[in-house]
Formats: structure tokens, sequence, C-alpha cells
């Protein structure tokens, strides 16, 4: 029982590290404030929830990697663009229409009813040994990719972009990139997440989740890939307490909301970069 | 003629910051662009480099038109800036934003920032430099980018006397690697001492242009600066 308690613990945090990263390439290596990373995660799941049905995990799953990255590459379309809050509205609304379709197009989603008994990827163990084990993999690749010529454009048009133009890079190809890459780590998360629980429904896309995954990037810091491993370790443990002090169940989930929202407003106050943020808050 | 810019015009709002404008940069040669404040010159810039969009006009650089071309496509071309208001990358080092010029040894990088008195800074954050620092890293920056065309917006200005100096020999030495140079600057002195060449501008449009001569003797040139 414990130790099916730490292993649900350990894919949670999983799934929430590899999101935490990827969007710290957009927000924070890159400056663009994409708040339509939760929808990357629910197109991963959704897509592979439709196909493995009709072919081995081994061929939807990088199928959903590659269609989340394909609409990363969509949403980038408009970055060229939109700048600060404008792309984060546009970002948003990415979002809503994603939720949008998944309760309406009934005949691919089943709509807001979700689609259950999805194929289960394997034992739990496996799962969180893989999934931890990816998160290494991300970790140590993301370290690589941030500080190669690209990863410097990338932070360079997160800085300056105008400037970053004047020395010949191509800025927008380097944001289509930054999304591409971002989202396609956020639709394989989505992809664990589906054969981990094996039901999915539109709450995927909730706003929530959003709020949650941008907390643990402002706690874990801008522009600091440990960071982000621990501001996700911190916002999926901080909650887990409430279950053991014999909190009605109905309390634990606006307590939770209400310890976030505390936490993040003493970093804003007190450590505006996080804990090991490179860069600040706009 | 290294750049040609034909007929060039910008207006913000009612303003007629840059109006048909034209000027040509010989190859190889030290330009300056004069004029008193507010004369277009750093408009006229940025629709060169195209970090502006302007409202009409031709640019061609080496006989080639650019004027669809694209910010970074205009710098592949061969034309590097520096801005009046400094533009470094704030959240990187000092070796990142050069390596972003052009991926070399950081020995290259320590001769390139020993030029304008910053070797010593590689590690140090771009932002935290002081307000002339960083300027000199921009020039430092802007210089490495592989370039036969440099253009700089006003690049004394908060720069300590003696590291004007300097910039006068790094200026006629990129000359003699046959480079050409266009300048937006002040300081009569400076300009005066090593320009070849030397375009006024006043209230959006060409005054005249000519040698340093030509320009000091112009009574035109004289009353654009100090007013009727
Ligand atoms: N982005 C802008 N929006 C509105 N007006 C502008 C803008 N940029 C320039 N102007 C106006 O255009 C005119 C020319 O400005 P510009 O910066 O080109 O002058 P300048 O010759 O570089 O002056 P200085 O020597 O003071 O740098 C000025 O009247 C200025 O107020
Ligand atoms: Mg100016």
């Amino acid at each position: 029982m414990i130790s099916a308690y730490f292993i649900h613990l350990g894919i949670m945090f999983g799934m929430y590290a590899l999101l935490t990263l990827s969007l710290n390439l957009t927000v924070g290596y890159t400056g663009l404030l994409n708040l339509g990373h939760i929808a990357f995660f629910g197109i991963g799941a959704y897509v592979t929830a439709i196909l493995s049905p009709h072919m081995p995990l081994a061929i939807s799953i990088p199928l959903a990697v590659i269609l989340a990255a394909a609409a990363g590459t969509l949403l980038a379309l408009p970055c060229g663009k939109l700048r600060g809050d404008y792309l984060a509205l546009a970002t948003l609304g990415f979002t809503f229409i994603c939720g949008s379709i998944a309760r309406n197009w009934i005949s691919l989603t089943r709509g807001a009813l979700g689609i259950a008994g999805i194929q289960r990827m394997g034992s739990n163990t496996m799962i969180v040994v893989s999934l931890l084990a990816l998160v290494l993999v991300v970790y140590l690749i993301l370290k690589w990719f941030v500080s190669t010529p690209t990863g410097r454009v990338l932070q360079a048009v997160r800085d300056d972009e105008v400037a970053a133009a004047t020395l010949g890079k191509d800025v927008f190809k380097h944001k289509i990139l930054c999304l591409a890459i971002s989202a396609g780590i956020a639709g394989l998360a989505g992809a664990f997440y589906a054969h981990y629980i094996t039901f999915i429904d539109p709450s995927v896309f909730s706003i929530n989740e959003l709020i949650l995954l941008l907390s643990m990037l402002i706690v874990g810091g801008l522009a600091s890939l440990e960071g982000s491993i621990l501001g996700a370790l911190i916002l999926v443990l901080l909650p887990e307490p409430l279950r053991f002090i014999g909190f009605p169940s109905s309390l634990v989930g606006p307590m939770r909301a209400m310890i976030f929202a505390l936490l993040l407003l003493l970093i804003v106050l007190y450590k505006p970069r996080g804990l090991l943020g490179k860069v600040d808050l706009e | 003629m290294m750049l040609q810019a034909k007929n060039m015009s910008k207006s913000f709002g009612g303003v007629h910051a840059v109006s048909n404008c034209s000027i040509k940069i010989p190859k190889g040669k030290i330009t300056a662009l004069i004029g008193p404040n507010g004369a277009g010159k750093t408009t006229l810039f940025n629709m060169i480099s195209g970090t502006l969009p302007s409202d009409a006009g031709k640019v061609s650089f080496n006989g080639e038109d650019i004027t669809t071309l694209k910010v970074h496509e205009r710098a592949r071309k061969g034309i590097s800036r520096t801005f009046q208001m400094t533009r470094t990358f704030k959240n990187m080092t000092v070796r990142d934003n050069l390596k972003l010029a052009q991926e070399t040894t950081d020995d290259k990088l320590k001769i390139a920032l020993s030029k304008v008195r910053l070797q010593g800074f590689l590690d140090h954050i771009a932002g935290e430099l002081s307000y002339g620092q960083g300027r000199l890293l921009e020039l430092a920056r802007s210089m490495l980018l592989p370039h036969t065309f440099l253009m700089l917006d006003e690049p004394t200005a908060g720069v300590n006397p003696q590291i004007r100096q300097e910039m006068k020999k790094i200026l006629t030495d990129l000359r003699k690697e046959g480079k050409t140079v266009l300048f937006i600057e002040h300081d009569m002195d400076f300009v005066m001492s090593i320009s070849d060449h030397v375009i006024v501008l006043n209230e959006g449009k060409l005054l005249m242009e000519g040698t340093p001569k030509q320009v000091r003797s112009n009574p035109k040139v004289l009353e654009a600066y100090l007013g009727k």
C-alpha cells in the first residue's frame, strides 16, 4: 500500500517535471509567455488514447509526440507578430479551443464522458522507473541544448529579439523550433498520463492545471532546469501531508489551491527569481 | 558604392522623421552622419538595417536591392550595427553576447574585448555592466559579427575620453581592413578627425554632404546646429 502511494507520487512528479522542464524552455529560455502548454499535454494524451486501440503503443505514443509538436508549430505562427501579453492571450485561447474540441467532437473524443479503458502502459513500477529515467534524459538533453549555439539564440530572443535579428539570427524560426520541442515533450508527458490513469476527459485542458504548472515554473525559477525539477517536486509533495492530518477530502482541493497561492505570493514578494531562477519575471 | 538609400521616408503620426532622403555610402571609407537632435539620423539607420519598416524608399547594398529583406537577412549580407540605446542580452554573459556574433574561442573573444578595454569581463552578466561598458560590449559584438559594413549609432556617447581616442584607432583600423563604416556622432572633433565623408541631415532631409572641410565651412550646417 505504502509503496503504491510513493509510486503514484513518483509518477505525478515525473509527469509534472517533464511539463515544467519543457515549459521553461519556452517561458524561461525563449521568453515566450506560453499559456498553451497544458493543451499540448492534452493533445498528447488524447492522440494516444484514440489511436492505441488500433496500433501498438510504440507507434501511438510517438505519434502523440509528433502531433503535439505539430500543434506547437501551429501555435508558433502567431508568435512572429504577437508579443508579451497578446501572445499570452492567444496561447490561452488555444488551450480553450482544444478543450472545446475535446468536449464537442464527440465522435472522436466521446465529449464530456471522456475516454475510458485506455490501455495501461505496464505495471506502475515499470511506469515510474521509465518516467523518472525519461525526466533524467530530457533534463540532460535540454541542459545540453540550451548551451548549444541554437540554445543561445533562444536566450538572445528572450533578452532582445531585435538585437538577435541584427546578428543574423532568424528569430521566427527559432521560436517555432522552441515551441515544437517544448510541445513534443509535453505531449509525451500526456501520453504517459493517458496510459497510466487509463482514463481522460476534457478536464485535462483545465486552467487549474495550467496554473499549477506555472507555479512550479515560477517557484523553481525561470531559465533553470534544476529549478523546474525542484519546483515540480515541491508542488507535488507540498499538499500531500493534508491527506494524513485527517482533512476532509472535500477540503483538500481548496486547501491545495490556497497553499499554492500563498507560496506564489511569498516567492513573488521575497524571491522574485524563484528558488534557482536565472532571469527576472517580467 | 557600398550602400545606397534612395528616397527614404518615415513618419510617426504627424512627425516626418525622414522625408524623401537619399544617401550614398562609399566603399572602404569612414562616413559620418551628423545633424541636430531629432534630425532623423537614427530613424534612417533603422530603415537601412531593417529594424524599422520604411514608408517609402529603396535600399541597395553592394549593388543588390535589399529593401524587402528582413533584418537577419540584411545582417547576413554583411551589415552590422549598434544602437543608440544599448541592446545587449542582459541576462547572458559577456561571452555569450559575443558568441552570438561569432562562434569562436575564448582567446579570440578576449582579444575583441581588449580592444574596448573590457578584457577580464568575459564571465560577467551583461545586464550588470555599467552603461558605458554595455555600449562598449555592443561595439565589440558588432565588430565580431562577420561584416563588410558597420553602422554605429553614437559610439562615443557615455564613453570616457581615453577610450574615445582609442575608438578613433579602432575605426581607422577597420578602414585599413577594407571595411566600410557609417557612424552617427555629435562630437565634431571626433567626426572631423577620422571621417572621409560627412552627410548632414536636418529635419529629416539631406542638408548637404562632402568632405569634413567642406561641411565645416558650410554656413547652412552652422545654421542648422545653432539655429537661425
Ligand atoms: N518610435 C518613434 N515614435 C514616434 N516618434 C519617433 C520615433 N522615433 C523617432 N521619432 C521622432 O522622429 C524624429 C527623428 O528621430 P531620430 O531618433 O531619428 O533623431 P536623431 O537624429 O537620431 O536624433 P538624436 O541625435 O537626438 O539621436 C524625432 O522627432 C523623434 O521624436
Ligand atoms: Mg539618434
